[in-house]
């Protein structure tokens, strides 16, 4: 029963024009088992569920689902044959209940009415079988992120599935939240459900999978048993060379204080004080809803704060509900959620990049371009801006060179002080090392960094102390020398 | 190969649609009538479509800076009236002109001032500009035309320069600025931005409800020059002057490009689709099909131009 094949994949292709996004790639994957897939960005892992959920035709090739053999499938084809796909953009509709969209595509009713009541009470069902508390009458658009994800999750075993595909599930997750998923993926598990895990996480990968599929433009480089290989030789054969992933610390000079935050308040934040130094970087942790986005929002002035002061290099600032006194200032923020926040996406790299500092290099209102081209040159050189050329829209790069992008801004507009919303969410491994060492490279020139990652590894790795805050309260602070460790930081942002 | 070339095709005729069926409608009235292909006629017909050309400038500004602005109309119709009753009443000719121009100005300030402080979206918030607006045109008139302009101001809509008409090298003007200001200064770039993504625009710091309010103040602007080629045209001022217009000019913008969820389209394509607006109602106008026959032409055109363009943007999304 464990070992027999549900899917097995034979030779599929699959082709845009300039790109191959799949070549000849077979797999197989086993009923009841949880398969990593992992490789960077453009390595073709989601070409190859999409394929499997019917939203993508392969130009060659065949699968097997259940001993059926198809060319292709529609994704009602999919559903039926019990694969469900967990997208990594939610396809829950917010302004529709948590039992509605439960049902969404097959409502209980009359035809004519629709039955509310057995609907909630079966959704109620799923989620004590799924141990998850979640109100089924709640409108989705209230719930948190990660809520929904559980929702979603819960939505795609309404139909008996067989097969789960989750792409990133974890990435707006906490560590707590994370805890939740893979008890509910075990659990799957036991009840003989394959889910295949597609993860940038690679700790994660470790811990939930049985076994993992390495791919790489468009190919298969190995299938392992999790438990046969090493974090080391999983990164190599991601990115097809050697690779530290490992956090390298220069020795700290560190100068005067460059922010200082005094008992800001505001809805979400309650009273929270600290200070960095110019080539300082500063973790701010917290689990979910902690308040760690609100508190860097408020002082980029993209939220209002109703008490507390600001200084920047000493200096009184009053930025309130005004990014533009913060930009002047000298702050500069990477938001948590890039492409909608961070970039703007349509634009082109070079309208992203310069327009903070627009005024600056134009006459009369005239934008030098000379001057323009000459700074877009420094910052692409300097972080290694993968671009055809300076007009190519955002939206075409890559997650790690947008991020470098939004990085460009700041630096461009010579910010002292960076606050960086999980700047790695959703990058792949290569990328995530260049961005931790800019990071690191920035701090060394002087720059005072906020860093709030829920990546534990790269909070421990990167900064120099630690703040963390619980539900909106400052808890303490931790320092490298003495007690750095993940432990310490949970113990402190559970609120004990 | 063949696959590759065609697609080839496929594509360069897919970016410049616009021009290519602006092309094949010349041709076609060309052949198909007497009047259309003549010097005479292609002037004529620049200066039947300058008033919306240069309104469509404006528009297409607030449009790519996420708005849109649904008073133009009304607001020419308002500055025929007032500085029409400001020359009859005895007012420098120059400098009634000019009030009028500050007046929509103003208007669009108010429009600016409205959408950004209330959040109103721009549709409603101007729609309702639009009706108070030709309120006042006609209970300050009555609804009765005022006439007795001088005719040095007739000449700025009936006169030549040359061959050229006034109108013409008005429009032309005005497009090389707004084409100027959206594609070589900084506050081109910021009107993209805000119209792109309004909140990803506050973050990089700038004021973005300035931005957004100087969109429809630059419109006013415009409006308010092409208020003062209608009155001169029309040598009278009108309660009634440019009813209706917002809809060929909006139509005029998508046409050329400009797409209605803001950040997107290049002003001399607004031009272009200017002249497609103005072909249309020309030939089938040389061809005696009524006005109405003409609406349906547009609408089709509408429909063809923005269905295609959107069918190609998936295609092209499908394919990556």
């Amino acid at each position: 029963m464990k070992d027999s094949t549900i899917i097995s994949i034979k030779g599929l292709r699959k082709t845009y024009p300039g790109v191959v996004a799949l070549d000849n790639v077979s797999l197989d994957f086993k009923q009841g088992e949880v398969h990593a897939l992992v490789g960077e960005n453009g390595a073709g892992k989601s070409t190859l569920v999409k394929i499997l959920s019917g939203a993508v035709i392969p130009d060659e090739g065949e699968f097997t689902i259940n001993g059926d053999c198809f060319k292709k499938i529609s994704p009602k084809d999919s559903r039926e044959l019990g694969i469900e796909l967990i997208y990594q953009e939610l396809n829950l509709v917010p302004a529709l209940s948590v039992a509605e969209n439960i049902f969404l595509g097959n409502f209980y009713g009359n035809g004519l009415l629709v039955d509310f009541k057995s609907m909630r009470q079966k959704t109620l069902d799923l989620f004590k079988q799924l141990e998850v508390n979640i109100d089924t009458r709640a409108i989705v658009s209230n719930l948190t992120v990660s809520l929904m994800q559980l929702v979603e999750i819960a939505k795609s075993l309404v139909n008996d599935s067989r097969v789960i595909i989750m792409d990133e599930p974890t990435a707006p997750l906490t560590v707590n939240e994370i805890g939740v998923l893979f008890k509910l993926i075990r659990k799957l598990k036991e009840q003989g459900v394959t889910i295949i895990y597609i993860s940038h996480r690679l700790s994660e990968v470790f811990e939930i999978s049985d076994r993992l599929t390495v791919m790489r433009d468009g190919n298969i480089v190995a299938t392992k048993q999790t438990k046969e290989t090493t974090r080391e030789e999983l990164i190599k054969l991601m990115v097809g060379r050697e690779l530290s992933e490992t956090f390298v610390r220069p020795e700290k000079k560190l100068k005067e204080v460059a922010l200082e935050v005094k008992n800001l308040v505001n809805e979400d934040i309650h009273d929270v004080s600290f200070s960095v130094r110019g080539g300082e970087i500063l973790g701010i942790a917290g689990l979910m809803g902690a308040g760690r986005t609100e508190l860097v929002r408020a002082i980029f002035g993209a939220d209002k704060y109703n008490k507390g002061e600001i200084f920047v290099d000493r200096k009184y600032v009053k930025i309130s509900g005004s990014p533009n006194k913060a930009v002047q200032e000298g702050i500069g923020l990477v938001p948590e959620d890039r492409k909608e926040d961070g970039v703007l996406i349509e634009l082109s790299v070079r309208d992203n990049i310069t327009l903070p500092i627009l005024k600056r290099i134009s006459k009369f209102g005239v934008i030098n371009r000379k001057q323009e081209e000459a700074i877009l040159e420094k910052y692409k050189g300097r972080l290694e801006i993968k671009t055809p050329s300076f007009k190519q829209l955002v939206k075409n790069l890559s997650g790690g060179n947008q991020q470098k992008v939004v990085l460009s801004k700041w630096l461009a507009s010579e910010s002292k002080v960076l606050l960086l919303d999980e700047p790695t969410k959703g990058i792949d491994v290569g990328a995530k090392q260049e961005i931790y060492q800019l990071i690191n490279d920035l701090a060394e020139e002087g720059l005072a960094i906020v860093l709030i990652t829920s990546d534990m590894e790269e909070m421990l790795g990167l900064s120099d102390r630690i703040i963390v805050l619980h539900e909106g309260n400052y808890m303490g602070s931790i320092e490298r020398k003495t007690d750095f460790t993940q432990e310490s930081v949970l113990d402190m942002a559970s609120g004990k | 190969m063949q696959r590759i070339r065609t697609s080839k095709l496929y594509k360069l005729v897919g970016k410049n649609l616009i021009i290519v069926l602006l092309i094949i409608m010349i041709l076609g009235f060309s052949f198909m009538t007497q009047g259309f292909a003549t010097t005479n006629n292609f002037f004529n017909l620049l200066r039947q479509c300058s008033i919306m050309g240069i309104v469509a400038a404006g528009i297409s500004i607030v449009i790519i800076a996420g708005g849109i602005d649904l008073s133009v109309g009304s607001s020419i119709s308002l500055y025929t009236v007032v500085t029409s009753i400001l020359i009859t009443s005895g007012l420098n000719v120059f400098l009634a002109c000019v009030a009028g121009i500050i007046l929509c100005v103003l208007i669009g300030f108010v429009n600016g001032l409205i959408v950004t402080k209330t959040k109103m979206t721009p549709f409603i918030a101007t729609l309702a500009m639009m009706q108070v607006l030709r309120g006042i045109a006609f209970t300050i008139t009555g609804g009765m035309p005022i006439y007795g302009l001088p005719d040095e101001v007739k000449t700025l809509g009936q006169g030549y320069i040359g061959v050229i008409p006034v109108p013409v090298i008005v429009l032309v003007l005005v497009f090389a600025v707004a084409t100027f200001l959206m594609s070589k200064t900084y506050l081109g770039r910021y009107l993209y931005a805000v119209g792109s993504n309004v909140e990803a625009t506050r973050l990089s710091g700038l004021n973005t409800d300035r931005i957004k309010i100087l969109s429809y103040v630059i419109a006013g602007f415009f409006v308010g020059i092409a208020g003062l080629i209608t009155m001169a045209r029309i040598g009278a001022g009108q309660a009634n002057a440019a009813d209706g217009m917002e809809m060929d000019v909006i139509t005029a913008c998508v046409v050329g490009g400009i797409s209605m969820a803001g950040g997107i389209g290049k002003m001399p394509m607004v031009i272009v689709g200017t002249i497609v607006i103005g072909v249309i109602s020309n030939g089938l106008g040389i061809m005696g099909v009524s006005t109405y026959g003409q609406l349906i032409f547009k609408g089709i055109i509408l429909i063809l131009v923005v269905g295609v363009d959107s069918l190609r943007a998936n295609y092209i999304q499908g394919s990556e």
